[in-house]
């Protein structure tokens, strides 16, 4: 198995929780742009799933853009794109952005609200989802507040990769014109 | 996206001397700090002063900007923590390079008259900043906001001003609360005489002003060419707590009463000498300038009333006191020293003496707080003699008389009382000597007595020449000097005294032409035709010596007797 080189086989989910921030939203929009343009990755290989709301989101046609609710949704997603994409030959990039919390561990936020026990996800349980994934490399990529704290769960594989915007202690900041 | 906006820039530092490996450096007391932005765009530094309004820097040559306008790059910036606020932020590298300048203000002296104030630089860093200089000096580059460390400017061993102003500009260790009478209006307190004075000037005359331009050493006075002055009308006290004194953040109240003295004034102060205590309660106010700001872009003058309020003591004692003000850094009070505005008519003439008590708020509000008085260390300065004299000067006629004057032989000849309806009859070419006038005279006070500060008087005699629409003076001889009369004219210099008292009683001059055909209606008198008769007006003026610390009291009155002189036939 080798990483692929094929943009074709190059897929993205990327997420936030918060859609009423803006510095999220050009998060978003940055990387779709990094992706489809600099590393050719195919509009329709690419699933933009957001939280709760109607952002302004501006990105390529063919782009999958998927609206969540709470936490069950965003379980289901993710599980379906790991699972559609379980296949060697291909290198998968999850990407995740917005709020994060540090109340008993680091937490990424599924929506907009303040953070409790119902719309956060830790690492523990990404590592769950992951682990149903059998197919290529894997790339994650976490850009909110306390990201450090996600590594530990992500360790397992020799084929997946982890990388953070700050430490598990440190906030995340960013613009509201130009993203984190 | 960074875009370029004004913050304000806020810090402390201090000025040091270094002296040598062998001695710490010292603080540079009571100096001036211009502060400057620099930059190297490589073509060379530029500099930028950021101050409108230098520093000057404190006993322990400590001192400090607030709000000096710098622009910088900025941003806002958003949490990734709910609830996603946002903060601007400043990219350090935009933040700017300091550079001081210290210098101080000197009085040009010519011929011992002020011709204004110079400013001497006594240490540039805009001279010397190359990149050696900044790599020595980190922490004057990319200078934070506000809240960093104090920057400290440290004057290079060698620095022959600097080093001479700490040894010259140490100022005297101050108790911890005592008081100091500094000033009355213009007046300095090194020019009022103090009890038990053995200086020159003052031996003697405590509560009189000299001014120091009018001493030995000439030095300038703000109030300068006064000798010998009482004081009088309205005072405009000035002191100040010393530096040690705590301020009580606004807290501080004060009384200020007048004595009269029963000790010998040629002994030192003493305290117990002093007797029926008059408080002073004329009402307080001062001025004070707020500069320009967001809310006030021109700047503005307030008025603050600071009493007497009226207050009680932790004793239940009810007191009015005077405020205090608690001048904050964006103010400006020229006249912060001002202590009472005072009307010395409530004194009796003569010699008094002003005290002060402190007091603090202990607890309360700003109207009924409860105040307790400070226990006040004693200082040579807590205390002011003044000599106060509200009396006007009377010039007053006590008898006129004609008569003939022998310039020959130095006597008066014929005296006769002034006619009553004062026709003064003159004979051109008088062989028995010149017609004259003896004035007998005395400068008074309202109730009758001699003004014992007389500066000065002026007799004399005014007629309308030919035609004229105006009046001039009779040409007379300044002096007919016959045993007990006096100059026409004289003043207190001419007369020096032990006491600075000086009276015009009981005087008596002549007043006669200075040739023998002078008087108007004479050939000589109103050349070349005169009228047989003429108008005239014998007048006495005068002046006191008594100030207000601004000026000089109760101008220059004079008394009038007018006349008919007369050629005789004519």
């Amino acid at each position: 198995m080798t990483i692929t080189s094929s943009p074709d086989d190059k897929f993205a989910f990327l997420f936030t929780g918060p859609t009423n921030v803006d510095r999220f939203i050009r998060d978003i929009e940055n990387v779709v742009d990094v992706l489809t343009e600099y590393y050719n990755y195919p509009a329709g290989n690419i699933t933009v799933v957001h939280g709760p709301g109607d952002p302004p989101l501006d990105v390529p046609d063919g782009v999958n853009t998927i609206n969540i609710e709470n936490k069950h949704d965003f379980k289901n997603e993710l599980e379906i794109f790991l699972e559609d994409n379980s296949d060697p030959d291909r290198t998968v990039l999850l990407y995740f952005t917005g709020g994060g919390d540090n109340t008993n561990g680091p937490k990424l936020l599924i929506d907009g609200s303040e953070p409790s026990s119902s719309n956060v996800v830790d690492p523990t349980w990404l590592k769950d989802r992951l682990s149903t994934f059998s197919g290529g490399y894997l790339n994650v990529v976490m850009q909110q507040s306390y990201s450090g704290g996600f590594l530990s769960a992500l360790e397992d594989s020799s084929q997946w990769s982890f990388t953070c915007a700050c430490s598990e202690s440190e906030d995340s900041w960013g613009t509201g014109t130009e993203g984190s | 996206m960074w875009s370029i906006a004004m913050k304000p820039l806020s810090f402390v530092g201090e000025v040091r001397v270094s002296l040598g490996t062998d001695l710490p450096p010292e603080p540079l007391k009571g100096v001036r700090v211009d502060v400057y932005k620099f930059e190297n765009d490589g073509s060379g530094f530029t500099f930028e002063r950021l101050n409108q309004v230098p520093a000057r820097t404190d006993d322990h040559g400590k001192f400090d900007f607030s709000d000096l306008p710098v622009p910088v790059e900025v941003r806002w910036v958003t949490s990734g923590i709910y609830p996603y606020d946002s903060e601007e932020i400043v990219t350090p590298d935009s933040l700017p390079n300091l550079a001081f300048k210290i210098f101080i203000e000197a009085e040009v002296l010519a011929g011992g008259t002020s011709q204004g104030t110079q400013f001497s630089d006594i240490y540039d860093e805009q001279q010397i900043i190359d990149q050696d200089w900044i790599d020595d000096h980190g922490e004057r580059i990319h200078v934070p906001l506000e809240g960093d460390d104090p920057i400290t400017i440290m004057i290079p061993e060698g620095n022959a001003e600097a080093t001479f102003l700490v040894s010259t500009l140490d100022l005297p260790e101050f108790d911890d609360s005592d008081f100091h009478f500094l000033r009355v209006g213009r007046a300095t307190r090194d020019e009022i005489g103090e009890l038990g004075d053995d200086m020159e000037e003052y031996s003697g005359k405590p509560g009189y002003m000299t001014s120091s331009d009018m001493t030995t050493s000439q030095q300038p006075s703000f109030f300068g060419g006064h000798v010998d002055a009482p004081f009088g009308h309205v005072l405009y006290i000035g002191g100040v707590f010393a530096n040690n004194f705590p301020n009580f953040d606004g807290n501080l109240y004060y009384t200020i009463s007048f004595w009269e003295y029963d000790g010998d004034p040629d002994e030192e102060f003493d305290h117990e000498k002093l007797e029926n205590e008059v408080q002073i309660i004329d009402p307080l106010y001062n001025k004070k300038y707020i500069f320009p700001n967001g809310d006030i872009p021109h700047g503005k003058w307030e008025t603050i009333h600071l009493g007497p309020f009226d207050r009680v003591t932790e004793n239940g004692d009810n007191v009015k006191v005077y405020k205090r003000p608690n001048p904050q850094q964006n103010e400006y009070w020229p006249w912060r020293d001002l202590m009472a505005i005072w009307n010395s008519a409530e004194a009796p003439n003569g010699l008094i003496v002003l005290t002060i008590r402190a007091y603090k708020k202990i607890s309360g509000g700003e109207v009924r707080g409860l105040l307790q008085e400070i226990s006040m260390d004693p200082s040579e300065n807590n205390h002011l003699p003044l000599h106060i004299d509200n009396r006007r000067p009377v010039p007053t006629f006590l008898k006129i008389r004609t008569g003939y004057a022998n310039t020959d032989y130095g006597t008066i000849d014929n005296e006769q009382e002034l006619d009553d309806c004062g026709e003064i009859s003159v004979v051109p070419n008088q062989t028995n000597g010149n017609e004259c006038i003896v004035v007998d005279y005395s400068i008074e006070d309202e109730s009758g007595n001699a003004h014992p500060h007389v500066d000065s008087y002026n007799l004399g005699i005014r007629y309308t020449p030919k035609g004229g629409l105006s009046s001039t003076n009779v040409n007379l001889e300044p002096a007919f000097m016959v045993p007990d009369k006096k100059k026409l004219s004289d003043n207190y210099a001419n007369n020096p005294q032990d006491e600075p008292h000086w009276k015009v009683q009981d005087y008596s001059s002549v007043l006669v032409p200075s040739s023998l055909n002078g008087w108007p209606p004479e050939p000589e008198g109103d050349v070349p035709n005169p009228c047989n008769q003429y108008a005239a007006a014998i007048y006495l003026s005068c002046s006191v010596r008594t100030v207000n610390g601004w000026g000089k009291l109760f101008g220059s009155p004079s008394v009038s007797r007018f006349v008919i002189i007369k050629k005789e036939g004519g």
